[in-house]
């Protein structure tokens, strides 16, 4: 009966640590292709091709993510993308939907780091061309909590060079 | 070779003490020559066509009960090491899954990133630039601590 558990525990392993492999081999493309959308949308710009870098953002952001990511990486992930999405929607005149696009992904959570801050800023900066001033200024005031924190952790942490 | 009315030699009378044996009992000694136990089968089969008497069923299923050896019982000591072994085996499996599942945090920003945030924030800069420059260069690095976490 020992023996039996034993190569079933056995068994158990190997598939345990081969799915576990497999998991993180999809999120390291997910990765992959999320930087390359990035690099894609500079691309697209600089050729003038805003509806192709906006399309490379969009459906990066908006691509499921795989099981193996953890939530926080994620997060940061897109909503890095969706703030790039939506600084193109206000370069382009388009507030109200740099608007949308930074509350949906503000609407992913928010955490005390520069990706949330940069949703708030960008938002707020779109809120203020709509003339929402009260609005704006919660958002700004919001991004300034984070980077509050984010500076007295880099103030007690030495810095480390990106 | 003798002739019948020769005294049987030496060897004649162990043949035929064997062949009586073997008549008798159903097995013979080793030894025993091939023809006389052919002659004996023979003669065994030609009286009850083959099959075992009672006697001999019983015999024989009594020799193979006593002969039979019982379930050796695994001691309680050696069970028990099993399972604390298979305990052990199970929490390294889990140790070794726990320790492949990624962990850790991003890298912290650099200060001119933070600087550019609360400039625009603080409305002290209109332009985005010095944010978006900051933001790029930030990303780098999150992608490549990402990335060495989750393996390429």
């Amino acid at each position: 009966m020992i023996r039996r558990a034993a190569s079933l525990l056995l068994v158990l392993a190997t598939v345990t640590s081969l799915s576990a492999c497999a998991r993180r081999a999809d999120v390291s493309g997910w990765l992959r292709e999320a930087e390359a959308a990035h690099a894609d949308a500079d691309e697209r710009l600089a050729q003038k091709d805003v509806a192709g870098a906006r399309e490379a953002l969009r459906s990066a952001a908006q691509a499921p993510v795989p099981e193996g990511a953890r939530a926080a990486d994620a997060r940061v992930v897109r909503q890095d993308l969706y703030y790039r999405w939506a600084m193109l929607e206000a370069d382009q005149g388009a507030p109200e939907e740099a608007v949308r696009v930074a509350t949906e992904g503000l609407a992913l959570g928010r955490g005390n780091d520069a990706f949330t801050a940069n949703l708030e800023i960008v938002r707020g900066r779109a809120q203020e061309s709509l003339g929402h001033a009260a609005d704006a200024s919660r958002d700004y005031h919001d991004a300034l909590l984070v980077t509050e924190v984010l500076l007295d952790e880099s103030l007690g942490t030495p810095e480390r060079k990106p | 070779m003798t002739t019948p009315d020769d005294e049987p030699t030496e060897e004649e009378l162990r043949e035929a003490e064997a062949l009586a044996r073997a008549l008798e009992r159903g097995h013979a000694p080793p030894g025993t020559p091939e023809d006389a136990l052919g002659a004996a089968a023979f003669l065994r089969f030609t009286k009850d066509g083959g099959s075992l008497s009672a006697e001999d069923s019983e015999r024989i299923l009594e020799d193979a009960l006593r002969n039979a050896r019982l379930p050796v019982r695994t001691p309680w000591r050696f069970r028990l090491f099993g399972v604390l072994g298979l305990a052990g085996a199970a929490a390294a499996v889990l140790l070794i899954v726990a320790r492949q599942a990624p962990s850790g945090e991003l890298p912290v920003p650099p200060r001119a990133l933070l600087e550019a945030q609360v400039d625009v924030a603080s409305g002290k800069v209109a332009s985005l630039d010095a944010l978006g420059a900051e933001t790029a260069a930030y990303r780098r690095a999150v992608f490549a601590s990402l990335e060495g976490r989750y393996g390429r």
